[in-house]
């Protein structure tokens, strides 16, 4: 209930971005691997400031723990994406070929999907103590 | 194109996919939602999230590989950082 109602604004927003610029964004409808490609690289940027903030002199010592125990517990999620973002592609490749059936491919994009949706609240997570620290 | 423009691109990259069922909305909310708060902070991470954007409009219209080991290299760095800060251990622990 509380993400589907910060979903609200966020539809909002692409109401106005749809306004504000047309890129052809078909292609990344067409590669959900660019989603978790987004995701790990929006981690690495969250991760990057939770480590500017940690190794700040003036950060508290159990702050600077939870930003430890926080990365500890996300990053083996996060990682989990190039393996099946990589195999998306191939599965794609797979089945443009002919090799594999539909079921297949579904396969593999609930896969990434589920790796996605594990993803999302660590990196949440990790970004709202950097928010508290500041 | 300033970066509240270029996070409002980035949201409208993501849309499609949400939009469709192919990924879990209320999840992918949340990455929506920090990638709107970085874009606001002033810093490094805001600059980063702008590269980012510019990034993965570049790989979205070239249907080229994706740059994993850049990313890796990063996590590698971050998660290296953080550990070098971790409490040494208590004293007395060795003899």
């Amino acid at each position: 209930m509380r993400a589907a109602r910060s979903f609200a604004p966020v539809l909002a927003l692409l109401l106005l971005a749809s306004c504000a610029s047309a890129p052809t964004w078909q292609q990344v409808d067409a590669r959900p691997e660019l989603i978790a490609f987004a995701l790990a690289s929006s981690y690495a940027v969250v991760q990057g400031a939770a480590a500017d903030l940690a190794e700040d002199p003036a950060t508290p010592a159990e702050l600077r723990r939870a930003l430890i125990a926080a990365d500890e517990a996300a990053l083996p999620i996060v990682m989990r994406l190039r393996p099946l973002a990589e195999e998306m592609v191939a599965l794609r490749e797979e089945f443009a070929e002919g090799n594999i059936d539909a079921s297949r491919l579904r396969t593999g994009i609930t896969n990434l999907d589920a790796a996605i949706a594990d993803a999302a609240p660590v990196l949440q997570a990790l970004l709202d103590l950097i928010r508290g620290g500041r | 194109m300033d970066t509240l423009s270029r996070v409002l691109a980035l949201l409208a990259a993501l849309a499609p996919l949400v939009l469709r069922g192919a990924v879990d909305a209320t999840r992918v909310a949340a990455v929506l939602d920090l990638i709107v708060a970085l874009g606001h902070h002033g810093d490094r991470a805001s600059a980063e999230l702008r590269a980012l954007h510019e990034q993965l409009q570049h790989l979205a219209e070239s249907d080229g590989p994706l740059p994993w080991d850049d990313v890796d290299l990063a996590l590698a760095d971050g998660h290296a950082r953080l550990q070098a800060l971790k409490d040494p251990p208590p004293p007395g622990g060795e003899t």
